[in-house]
């Protein structure tokens, strides 16, 4: 077997012509691709990746909590401000920034997805990982045991070499 | 190709174009060739919507896109081709040709297609990526995670089995 036999065996494969791709792939991209909200370039959807829906949920408890927990803290216990005793000078800023310490720290992951494979700058092959986090923090005055929580949503990217699939 | 260059051309376009090679090197990682299609969408529709923009050869990100998602795919649906492989090997599954028919007779087409079939997996895959995915040697390397050398090795035993092959049919005839 000579390497002009492989040569005319290749040549005659390269003539082969793929056949066209079925009606039911078609119909499916067509499914997938046309009807689908428009494409996001890649970019801009690392930067703003999650939908609206998802901020409305999250940032309203986050709100309440917020407003509840700042409450919580001016009026301990429902005590009328007014017949509390007269503070000193200097007492308020005392306890009102550092009075607070913060007693717990959450990461709770709710989605996560795959985008698959990428090419990075350096031609590096990469798969790209996409998970959202609520991180959420809570402080405590243990003066007035009121609390104040503090709950962010955040996507992280993690782009991991890959050598090869 | 850059499929990221013009946003008039439309996914059909380019899928038309690139669409049927690459179903032919997914084939060689499936056990069907519904399932070829299936990994060619999922790895398509990523790749449209995510990846187009970050440059590069787009082939060559697709076809290891498709393999990753070829492997998932066999991972996930495990039994069931073990079932599909006993039913093929059996020579029960009567599945479509990948290529056109030939003008000038169909005969050679049908006998270069069956030989294929029967190559060990690793010479096939590489077979398909070099010839009708258009890779070099180096890609074909990164992509299954060997040295060029190796895919350069793999590519001349399957050329070399398939015309042992394709002589013995001729000799039968």
């Amino acid at each position: 077997m000579t390497d002009d036999d492989l040569n005319d065996l290749e040549n005659e494969l390269r003539r082969l012509r793929p056949r066209a791709v079925s009606p039911r792939l078609l119909a499916s991209l067509t499914a997938d691709l046309d009807t689908a909200a428009p494409v996001a370039p890649f970019r801009s959807a690392e930067a703003g990746a999650m939908p609206i829906g998802d901020w409305i949920r999250w940032a309203l408890p986050i709100a309440a909590a917020f407003v509840f927990g700042i409450l919580a803290a001016r009026f301990p216990q429902g005590v009328d401000e007014s017949s509390r005793p007269a503070a000193l000078p200097g007492a308020a800023v005392a306890s009102d920034g550092p009075a607070y310490k913060p007693v717990s720290s959450e990461k709770y992951v709710y989605g996560s997805r795959d985008d698959g494979l990428v090419i990075l700058d350096d031609g590096t092959t990469a798969r790209r990982l996409s998970r959202r986090y609520v991180d959420t923090i809570t402080w405590r005055n243990p003066q007035t045991n009121a609390s104040m929580r503090w709950s962010v949503p955040r996507e992280e990217i993690q782009v991991i070499p890959i050598s090869a699939y | 190709m850059d499929a990221s260059s013009s946003d008039h051309e439309s996914w059909k376009h380019w899928f038309h174009r690139h669409g049927p090679r690459l179903l032919v090197c997914a084939r060689q990682w499936t056990r069907s060739l519904a399932d070829a299609e299936d990994v060619v969408q999922e790895a398509f529709v990523r790749f449209w919507r995510n990846q187009r923009a970050l440059g590069g050869e787009p082939l060559a990100l697709l076809l290891t896109s498709i393999r990753r998602s070829a492997t998932d795919l066999a991972r996930r649906e495990g039994r069931r081709q073990v079932r599909e492989q006993r039913a093929e090997e059996d020579g029960r599954i009567d599945e479509p040709f990948l290529f056109e028919p030939l003008a000038d007779g169909d005969d050679r087409r049908v006998a270069i297609e069956t030989a294929m079939r029967r190559l060990p997996e690793e010479q096939r895959e590489v077979l398909a990526l070099k010839i009708w995915g258009e890779q070099t040697f180096e890609q074909i390397g990164a992509s299954l995670g060997v040295p060029p050398n190796t895919a350069a090795s793999r590519y001349r035993y399957a050329l070399k089995t398939l015309r042992r092959e394709l002589s013995t049919v001729q000799c039968h005839d």
